[in-house]
């Protein structure tokens, strides 16, 4: 390791601290109540960092109302989140967003503890969930261009995978290999979405979503709930525990469907935003030793791997939790990646080792999206 | 800011209207379409027929193609959470320059009101009510509470309808009377149909940046030294008392206390309130401490809020000329900031200094944003 590891010589010295998480999964038998997960959720991460509701300042939720089945959200959600009479928001998109916009309040001074909380709780029955998604999906297309031509995001997942096979990137055999690694190091994951080994054979044998994906070959339908509790450095120091340090992160936005890149390239907004965040941080990427990162299709492992320089790390050090594949609740996903990249530095790791976090809302495939990639510090 | 009409009359897009408020936005601070460095956006998907529109519309605004979209739905409430969002961003220095649009949100293909008529059940019980059924209930209890007649709830129409004649950019831009105000037919009782709001088209958009962009603004800067947002409950069990907006004065004395308003009556020289029913801009100014419970009919009546009063308030003519949902939530803090600039377009507050804006809606009108807006430019305005 090259790069310097005490957060004192870090540029981003006042980079808020997680001091409280907590994840939850729902298997959507039957729907939750939003409100209700939410507020057991908050309330168990808060309890972590040893810090009560009225501790918090800034409480933002991260949904999708429409995915959800849900409108105007906030006016129960935000409140189970902890910003019942203290300031509060609601993000449509991606919780690695919001957690931009919380960091943001903390470093501003506005803020001392803020609440960041991911929600995908779809008031579906499991039977019909596929089926919603992909109309929902299709509706966030152009509707006079695109959404007459039956385009979702599965489909263009699945025309990028088969560009990818006719490009030669790699064989229709390689999808189900690589979709098994990932849900068998999964299953090992108590909180996993897919908690049962699969074979290759099992990948490809499952239900057929847009050819040539598979079900399994994507990530589950399922839902859950995950809150992070940031606090300013100062505030921090006098929480039960301080767990990481976010050093810093950038956003990008993807590319229109009209631009072809999301085919050619679709991994260049990952690349793009590593290379934003750890300029912040003030790293190179031989200072990372894990990496959480979100890659919808097999076919994006491989570029998603390369363009956030993982090439060079250990296969145990990349989506150690089994990735999306294993577990994608919604737009959870990018805190639930956060804490799986903690996790995995606090059992495999030592303190002050650096974790990149990739993850990227994919309610339209790999077009359009913003791709978020966060630097984490293990305290 | 775009002009106003209804929405059936509403000959743009959302996306043209959308792209040229931005573009005046852009235009007015001195800079280029490529210094944005992220689009805060709204739009409240699933009440309009709508699915991610906020990153439909930022993309068409033609900005750099990787510009972060940062989309906000906050209900009613949405306009007015971007400003919030958007000075988190910049002053935690995440980004520079961000771009905060209000789209339209009543240009839907469908009859709008109709939906608005049975949100309540889509989030909340059933109990088959529409927003301007809360804002009766309100306007109810606050009169039962204060025995505050009719008339003060027409003189608030009154006032902002005299006050959106030289707005361009509003929509109902002719005067009315009070008698005019009483005999138009009730909504919703004791709202009539005077002292309520329209229904809108417009879009709105405002340039936040940090000192150092600002610095080379060929305006003057006006700070933003005091912003939050709150929620209430949205369930009407939970609410204490619907004739006071416990949560805004909450939200107000944190704001105030930030920006080190002390007297607002006194301390501010202009506000923008968001009051889509006539009632609530009395209720307001109650629970920012321009005047004891009940006594905002009083306030109004000795011509505080008036033009050359002490607070000069809704000289735009607020939401009650002009209300296109998110735009409109936004909206106040656009006015607030052309009159700190000395650029008002309208009737102009001489000399104004600092400045509140605010803006309020979601289920019960749980929701509300606040923010005082100062000019520090050493110059005169």
């Amino acid at each position: 390791m090259s790069q310097p590891r005490s957060a004192s010589s870090s540029p981003n010295g006042d980079a808020p601290i997680l001091v409280g998480a907590d994840v939850r999964s729902t298997p959507f038998q039957e729907p939750v109540r939003p409100d209700e997960l939410l507020f057991d959720c908050t309330a168990t991460a808060l309890r972590q960092a040893g810090l009560r509701k009225s501790d918090v300042d800034l409480a933002i939720v991260a949904s999708l109302d429409l995915y959800d089945g849900l409108s105007m959200s906030n006016v129960f959600t935000n409140g189970a989140a902890a910003g019942w009479l203290t300031g509060e928001y609601r993000i449509e998109g991606d919780s690695a967003v919001a957690l931009e916009s919380a960091v943001a309040a903390l470093r501003s001074g506005d803020s001392d503890v803020a609440v960041v909380a991911g929600l995908h709780a779809p008031q579906i029955a499991a039977a019909q969930r596929l089926q919603f998604d992909q109309q929902v999906s299709n509706l966030c297309f152009d509707p006079i261009y695109e959404r007459r031509l039956g385009v979702t995001a599965a489909a263009l997942y699945a025309i990028h995978t088969r560009w990818s096979i006719d490009q030669g990137q790699l064989s229709a055999a390689d999808l189900a290999t690589i979709a098994a690694e990932e849900i068998c190091r999964g299953a090992e994951n108590p909180r996993g979405g897919r908690t049962k080994a699969v074979s290759e054979s099992d990948v490809a044998a499952s239900t057929l979503v847009a050819s040539p994906l598979t079900e399994l070959m994507l990530p589950p339908t399922t839902g859950g709930a995950v809150v992070l509790v940031l606090a300013a450095p100062d505030r921090a120091a006098h929480c039960r525990q301080r767990r990481a340090r976010l050093a810093a992160s950038a956003t990008v936005s993807g590319p229109s469907i009209a631009s072809q890149d999301w085919l050619s390239d679709p991994a260049g907004p990952a690349a793009r935003a590593s290379d934003k965040a750890l300029t912040r941080a003030g790293l190179t990427r031989d200072a990372v030793t894990t990496i959480e990162m979100t890659a919808a299709t097999p076919a994006l492992v491989r570029p998603m791997t390369a363009a956030l320089g993982a090439d060079g790390l250990s296969p145990a050090d990349v989506n150690p939790s089994g990735g999306a594949r294993s577990w994608c609740p919604g737009v959870a996903n990018g805190a639930l990646r956060l804490i799986e990249a903690v996790e995995r530095m606090e059992s495999h790791g030592q303190p002050g080792d650096y974790a990149l976090v990739h993850s990227t809302e994919m309610v339209t495939g790999p077009v359009g999206a913003n791709t978020t990639v966060w630097v984490v510090q293990s305290l | 800011m775009t002009t106003s009409t209804a929405p059936h009359k509403q000959r743009s897009t959302r996306e043209d209207l959308c792209r040229t408020a931005a573009y005046r936005a852009v235009m007015h601070a001195g800079i280029h379409a490529r210094d944005i460095d992220a689009v805060v956006i709204g739009t409240i998907d699933g009440t309009e027929p709508t699915a991610i529109a906020g990153r439909s519309l930022a993309r068409s605004l033609g900005l750099r193609t990787e510009v972060p979209v940062v989309v906000i739905n906050t209900g009613g409430a949405t306009g007015a959470s971007l400003p919030h969002v958007a000075s988190h961003l910049v002053r935690g220095r995440t980004y520079r320059t961000v771009l905060c649009v209000g789209p339209p949100t009543f240009d839907g293909v469908v009859d709008f009101q109709k939906t608005l008529n049975t949100i309540s059940q889509a989030v909340g019980s059933p109990l088959d009510v529409g927003p301007v059924h809360v804002g009766a209930v309100m306007a109810a209890t606050y009169q039962q509470q204060f025995d505050v007649p009719e008339e003060a709830f027409a003189a608030v129409a009154v006032a902002a309808r005299a006050n959106a004649v030289s707005n361009p950019f509003a929509h109902l831009r002719t005067e009315t009377t009070t008698t005019e105000v009483l005999s138009s037919p009730i909504v919703s009782s004791p709202l009539r149909l005077g002292m309520v709001c329209p229904i809108s088209s417009t879009a709105c958009a405002i340039v936040v940046q940090n000192p150092e962009a600002a610095a080379a603004s060929p305006n003057p800067r006006i700070a933003i030294t005091g912003i939050a947002s709150t929620a209430d409950t949205g369930h009407l069990q939970g609410r204490a008392n619907l004739g006071q907006l416990d949560a805004l004065a909450m939200l107000a004395r944190r704001v105030f206390r930030t920006a080190g308003v002390t007297d607002p009556l006194s301390d501010l020289d202009l506000a923008e309130l968001f009051s889509p029913y006539a009632c609530f801009e009395l209720m307001q100014y109650e629970a920012l401490g321009l005047c004891p419970p009940g006594q905002g009919a009083t306030l109004m009546q000795s011509g505080a809020t008036r033009a050359d009063g002490q607070l000069a308030v809704n000289l735009s003519g607020g939401p009650l000329c002009t209300n296109a949902g998110v735009a409109s939530e936004l909206a106040p803090f656009g006015y607030v900031t052309l009159q700190l600039m000395g650029q008002a377009a309208g009737v102009v507050r001489p000399q104004a200094r600092r400045g509140v804006a605010h803006s309020m809606g979601s289920s019960w009108f749980a929701c509300n944003s606040l923010a005082v807006l100062e000019r520090v430019s050493e110059e005169e305005p």
